[in-house]
């Protein structure tokens, strides 16, 4: 990993609500880094900061309330010194957005416009970026509707996204993402919406044009599931900060971080015993900004201690996850 | 009212369908019907879940309202054997379909159902209490009785009983869940319908909520129809599952049974497209129809990668393939399909 450039390296990425004395972290130092032709996947629950990181990213963070007070978001591309999309103007990032950088909503209906043709609005990327003609980019939008599995894409690209079905408009989504070849994809929960079966294939699909265009892939997804089936690595979040990252299949069979160890316990899955229980994490998750010091999990941790009104150190274990967490500390 | 097996059973369905009709046009002509529900049966004894799982469309949702008549059936038989009623001096079971109003609300003590967004079903300009105490002060409950009974019922779903004077946009998505659970135990029921009860919830929540329903049906002796899409948490749950596609039960089998030895082609389809670390083994194509426009022969031959000619112009019913096992398919004894 230290030899080998990344694609996108977050650093110590902070974001609050509101101003002045009133406002509260909703990021907390979030650091991570998105290697050329891997996937990285962003797991936690609700409110963890998951979508929050990705709308950093695309800065698309609804400002205000949610405004970036730091941090560094590193993007490479390619070409000369990496470029700070945390401090980039509106115009280079209008630029990046759908060119260099491409995000796949949860629900897909609300990405597509209902009242354009689902070809006109493939073609409009190509049109805006690469400088196509508009019969060019349609020809184009056709091969793209094609070659993320819609069926007679020639008729389906003059169909308005009403006349799509959930997973065939998830499949357009994608089309519009892939257009420009983009080197980075943020994935929101793309399946989430989506049936098993059609979730299955839209998954799949995914992989395949991973491989086929070697792009990078930021999927977000409260699924340890699909995290394990979609990423090369995880990370862990809760309350605003990364507590655990690291290969995938360290994270899911040794979770060295309490809070990790409590998410994928409290699962049910096909091939658990039948007769095992379910461990839950106790409580809940306390509203943002109300814990700001030591580990924000200790208030829920089975293994609190004193120390742990102390920033936890991170930690890196022997199977490769880094934790942050003061018992994983005394462990090795 | 018995099954083969000699259980006494709570609640028997025979035939239960359900349409609804299709307007189209300027207008809103009858332009047909969609039967959400066709032919469906199913039997549950005290004390026991019966897992319900299928796609969007598959009818699962109807299925729990229609026998709840939260729905009107169009067709059907449904018999239950309420307590409530047989204390009012009413039939041992009761025709659930047919029962007059006067049954209905006997009934409706009898029966309850939990919905997968608590927010929508507590009323949000009254107090945590209120709606807890509401089915309570329906049935003629005292003010100090009904007081300490909330109280009592609070307790009993994990919750403190100082949340009694919140109101519901104080709590947190678990605490309501919990919340609409004690107000549906209120009238002490003895089946009581998860309409995807935990599908809204955080993981570390779901686990806390799939638990507490255990815990009660434990105490309780609840019987549970458990609606829901995932089957990890179906299967977790439920001693019998059920699987739906298209308005039709298309597997009925023990819980063990039908993840060790699936017997119809679409219950492995929804086995091999879980998610995990080995990825989808297999990825069925197309998506669930549209019941407007049901196939021909079995509803799910278009996508079954075992399809016959005869699939497409027979449809198979439901039948007994082993003691453990019913499945709607032709080739149920000689397909070798892969569970878990």
């Amino acid at each position: 990993m230290a030899a080998e450039r990344a694609l996108l390296d977050v650093q110590d990425l902070r974001v609050s609500f509101g101003e002045g004395p009133r406002a509260r972290p909703a990021l907390d130092g979030v650091s991570f880094s998105v290697r050329p032709g891997k996937t990285l996947a962003i797991v936690g629950e609700s409110g963890c900061g998951k979508s929050l990181t990705a709308l950093s990213i695309m800065r698309l963070l609804p400002t205000p309330p949610a405004r970036i007070t730091g941090g560094r978001i590193l993007f490479d591309r390619g070409d000369g010194p990496a470029l700070d999309l945390a401090s980039a103007d509106r115009r280079t990032m209008r630029r990046l957005r759908g060119k260099d950088i491409a995000m796949i909503f949860q629900e897909p209906m609300t990405a597509l416009d209902p009242v354009y043709p689902i070809g006109d609005q493939i073609g409009e990327v190509l049109v805006e970026h690469e400088g196509l003609s508009r019969k060019d980019a349609l020809a184009r939008a056709v091969e793209l509707l094609r070659l993320v599995g819609v069926p007679s894409p020639e008729e389906r690209a003059r169909q308005y996204p009403h006349e799509f079905s959930g997973g065939m408009r998830q499949r357009a989504v994608i089309a519009i993402a892939l257009a420009c070849e983009p080197a980075l994809l943020i994935a929101d929960e793309p399946t989430t919406a989506l049936d098993v079966t059609v979730q299955a294939q839209v998954l799949r699909l995914m992989r395949d044009i991973q491989q086929r265009f070697a792009s990078s892939i930021l999927f977000i997804t409260h699924d340890m599931g699909v995290v394990g089936q979609m990423a090369d690595e995880v990370v862990v979040m809760y309350l605003g900060q990364v507590v655990e990252e690291g290969p995938v299949s360290a994270v899911l069979s040794r979770p060295a971080h309490p809070y990790s160890q409590g998410l994928i316990a409290s699962i049910p899955t096909l091939d658990m015993p039948r007769d095992r229980v379910l461990q839950p994490i106790s409580g809940m998750v306390p509203p943002i900004g109300s814990i700001t010091t030591g580990c924000r999990f200790r208030t829920r941790c089975p293994h609190a201690m004193e120390i742990c009104r102390r920033d936890p150190p991170k930690v890196t274990t022997p199977a490769g996850n880094s934790a942050s967490c003061w018992l994983v500390e005394e462990s090795t | 009212m018995r099954d083969d097996g000699s259980r006494a059973l709570l609640l028997s369905v025979r035939g239960l369908a359900k349409r609804f009709p299709v307007h189209r046009g300027l207008f809103r002509r009858r332009a047909g019907e969609v039967h959400a529900l066709n032919g469906v049966d199913l039997d549950i004894a005290p004390g026991e879940t019966l897992g319900l799982v299928g796609e969007s469309g598959s009818g699962k949702t109807t299925a729990g309202r229609a026998i709840l008549r939260l729905l009107e059936p169009s067709e059907g038989l449904a018999f239950f054997r309420s307590r409530t009623v047989a204390q009012a001096g009413g039939p041992e079971t009761v025709d659930l379909f047919q029962a007059p109003p006067s049954q209905l609300r006997l009934l409706r003590r009898d029966m309850q159902i939990v919905f997968q967004d608590p927010y929508s079903s507590l009323n949000p300009r009254l107090r945590i209490g209120t709606n807890v105490a509401e089915p309570l002060r329906a049935a003629g409950m005292s003010r100090p009785s009904r007081r300490e009974m909330v109280a009592q019922l609070l307790d009993d779903v994990g919750l403190a009983s100082s949340l009694m004077e919140r109101f519901p946009h104080e709590l947190s998505g678990g605490q309501r869940q919990r919340v609409a659970i004690a107000r549906a135990l209120a009238l002490q029921p003895q089946f009581i319908v998860a309409d995807e009860a935990v599908s809204a919830l955080d993981v570390s929540i779901q686990a806390q909520v799939l638990n507490l329903f255990l815990e009660l049906q434990r105490a309780r002796g609840l019987a549970y129809l458990f609606v829901a899409h995932n089957l990890a948490v179906v299967r977790y749950v439920s001693h019998r599952i059920a699987v739906m596609y298209l308005g039709r039960i298309v597997e009925l089998a023990d819980t063990d049974a039908l993840f060790a030895q699936p017997r119809h082609p679409y219950t492995e389809a929804l086995i091999d497209s879980v998610p995990g670390a080995e990825g989808a083994r297999a990825v069925v194509q197309g998506e669930p129809p549209n019941p407007i426009r049901p196939p021909s022969g079995c509803p799910f031959h278009p996508r079954c990668r075992y399809a016959q000619p005869v699939c497409a112009t027979e449809r198979p019913p439901l039948r007994q393939i082993t003691p453990a096992s019913a499945a709607a398919c032709h080739f149920a004894e000689t397909l070798d399909l892969q569970g878990v």
